[in-house]
């Protein structure tokens, strides 16, 4: 049972750390050689194969939220709660579609902020960049902390030099190899988490069946097992739209679309939701384990990596158990916080810098001022993580505005003509009701709340005022 | 003290039949002492009554002997209202004055023992059809997955030596879901919206390939 006391020495800990820190570090040198122009740093010179374009889209899904929240959506909100969070799945299967379309329109295009610009204006680019970099440093900082707690409690690491180290390693490696060295990475670390998650499954099957989970249920936690129970519902499409909201405006996919070669894209995407999807459902079936096994849960929070060091206990492998959980929590999370650091310092760079500050990023700037961006953002996130800031409220709040840009990016993508001044303020509708929904009907309303606003206003825009668009290109 | 309550429960029959015997005893004398005291009181009451030369207020002895009774019931009454209710508090984890709960968990805190504990829940307020959702040391737990209704739990200490302490004022949780037309609103709303994220991506998505 994962109690106060650290899984692992510290020392151990420290060392484990520090050793894949010096293993993605070095790739990311070796890696960082190819990255010798701004296209290359940025976008791996637009020619990831299906493989690792696969991989990185998949790992960069799979988040601390993966592996802790859809256990606690699992043991909170049972069957219903588990498929809810594996339904963001499709949101990656839908980008396959929409990456085939961006890149047909946007052959030279950079970051997602190309798109607002060109399609909305400079009005539609300035909402679109407040709400992602918001959404972006927020989710960046969700994952140093949980970074730093997962050290703190699996290792015994200070909260703050944990949280530092794991920031540390990704700056470092992202900083010499951009998004080469993010992609490679990325492939390691998707193997470690597929083969962990697999693992550890298997060794849960191994102590209770299925069965034994149902009956245990069926007696104790009846609830979980309801179709009708109203919160897993609600849960189910908001995340659904959440996920669908994440991934068509952030930078970090629409990056991916451009890095992969054009005819790779929409089947690495599809590829990658399929291949994430049984893992929150891997994850929330241990969450329901808890009871069978006499795992006590003190922390829902923490019912996953509780659940898996108990497993692991049980089949004897002792201190391993704390080596295989943080080596797969480390990996979800350097997966994730990598390419938020290179997705957000492209947006600074290519939309603030040259975009709002009218600056050329020619060969010889380009690497000292990607680096620049790249470290602002970090010691953002790094000032904020400080704090220990509870800011997964900010992050799940965030839902009502990522969801509102759904159908503007649809409409903008597949529509020949628009009333733009109409869909920007569909947008700000959809984020200020959503919000509304959120905190005062509940926590699992603000993304559809918020997505059928905007998707009202976009839908008035077609008809309303109409005029046609034209290309994406400059 | 201890003699003045004997002296009253004593079977004063026996003390008659060998009085010669015992009647240099102190116990019998004590008791010899009370009786008449009682008998006083019975014969003699609390009003003064100067002019037959009753005593107007209880003699010595059935002061002593009243104050003494009265002594030891206040005494065991505390002792008892002390025995009573257990060290332990049970509290929901943050403290909260909410008894609701909107999707079936319960996060319990007990505090005031060392362990190990047990906590039973129930719903009925007797705990008639109590069962026990935690044994050991730990000082919490989140209870999942309740069904609509009023739950009761409360928890106790065993100690060193396997005997188990009084139980704990109990803590009345409520789960209330959110009402199904509601509910349906929402489920209508987001099933209409995610079908036609749907079918406009797929429809664009065909009509430009």
């Amino acid at each position: 049972m994962m109690t106060d006391e650290p899984a692992l020495p510290v020392s151990t800990a420290w060392s484990l750390v520090l050793g894949l820190g010096v293993l993605w570090v070095v790739l990311g040198i070796w890696w960082g050689k190819k990255a010798q122009t701004s296209e290359g740093f940025m976008l791996a010179g637009r020619n990831v194969g299906i493989s690792l374009g696969s991989a990185t889209a998949m790992a960069t899904w799979v988040t601390s939220n993966t592996t802790m929240v859809a256990p606690l959506l699992a043991f909170e909100k049972g069957i219903w709660g588990m498929l809810a969070y594996a339904s963001a799945s499709f949101g990656l299967m839908l980008f396959a579609p929409l990456a085939y379309r961006i890149r047909r329109l946007l052959p030279d295009g950079v970051t997602a902020g190309d798109f607002f610009r060109r399609r909305y204006g400079h009005a539609g680019w300035a909402v679109f960049l407040v709400i992602t970099l918001v959404y972006s440093i927020t989710w960046l900082v969700t994952m140093a902390i949980a970074g730093g707690k997962l050290l703190e409690a699996l290792g015994g690491i200070d909260y703050v030099q944990g949280m530092t180290l794991i920031l540390g390693v990704c700056v470092l490696y992202t900083l010499f190899g951009g998004l080469y060295a993010v992609i490679g990475t990325d492939f390691i670390q998707s193997l470690i988490i597929l083969v962990g998650i697999v693992f550890i499954g298997f060794e849960a099957l191994q102590h209770v069946n299925v069965q034994e989970v149902h009956s245990y249920l069926v007696a104790e936690q009846p609830a979980l097992l309801d179709v009708m129970m109203p919160a897993a519902l609600l849960a189910i499409f908001n995340n659904m739209l959440f996920g669908f909201g994440e991934v068509m405006h952030n930078n970090v996919w629409w990056s991916r679309a451009f890095a992969m070669r054009e005819k790779v894209a929409p089947r690495a995407f599809f590829l990658s939701g399929v291949l994430w999807f049984p893992i929150p459902i891997a994850a929330g079936f241990l969450a329901l384990c808890a009871g069978p096994l006499g795992v006590n849960v003190t922390d829902p929070g923490k019912v996953g990596p509780q659940v898996a060091e108990h497993v692991l206990g049980l089949a004897g492998l002792g201190s391993m158990a704390g080596v295989i959980i943080l080596v797969v929590l480390f990996c979800s999370m350097a997966s994730s916080i990598d390419s938020l650091l290179a997705a957000t310092s492209d947006l600074l760079v290519r939309d603030i810098y040259e975009g709002v500050f009218g600056q050329h990023l020619n060969p010889e700037k380009f690497r000292p001022i990607s680096a620049t961006a790249i470290v602002v953002v970090s010691l953002i996130a790094w000032a904020l993580a400080l704090s220990e800031w509870s800011i997964d409220q900010v992050l799940f709040s965030a839902g009502a505005l990522v969801a509102s840009l759904i159908w503007p990016v649809i409409a903008g993508l597949f529509w020949r003509a628009l009333n733009v001044p109409l869909v920007i303020v569909g947008i700000i509708a959809g984020c200020v009701t959503g919000l509304w929904a959120y905190f005062q009907i509940q926590p699992y309303t603000g993304a559809l709340v918020g997505a059928a606003v905007s998707m009202v206003f976009t839908f008035a825009a077609r008809w309303v005022g109409a005029r046609p668009l034209g290309t994406l290109t400059d | 003290m201890e003699t003045c309550v004997g002296g009253v429960a004593m079977d004063l029959t026996k003390a008659r039949d060998s009085r010669v015997a015992r009647k240099n005893l102190p116990f019998v004398r004590i008791a010899s002492r009370l009786r008449a005291s009682f008998s006083q009181l019975v014969r003699h009451p609390w009003r003064a009554n100067p002019t037959q030369g009753t005593i107007p207020f209880p003699s010595p002895n059935l002061r002593i002997c009243r104050s003494v009774i009265a002594g030891l019931v206040v005494g065991g009454l505390v002792v008892v209202s002390q025995a009573a209710p257990s060290r332990l508090h049970l509290e929901l984890d943050p403290p909260s004055t909410n008894r609701v709960s909107d999707d079936g968990t319960v996060d319990l805190q007990w505090l005031g023992g060392t362990g190990p504990f047990e906590l039973q829940q129930a719903t009925s307020e007797d705990f008639g059809d109590a069962k026990t959702r935690y044994r050991g040391s730990d000082t919490e737990t989140v209870i999942t997955g309740l069904r609509e209704g009023s739950y009761h739990f409360r928890v106790r200490e065993i100690t060193a030596d396997g005997k188990p302490t009084n139980w704990s004022e109990p803590l009345m949780m409520e789960v209330h879901y959110l009402s199904r037309g509601q509910l349906f609103l929402l489920l209508g709303t987001g099933a209409f919206v995610t079908t036609l994220t749907l079918g406009a991506i797929v429809h664009g998505f065909l009509r430009h390939r």
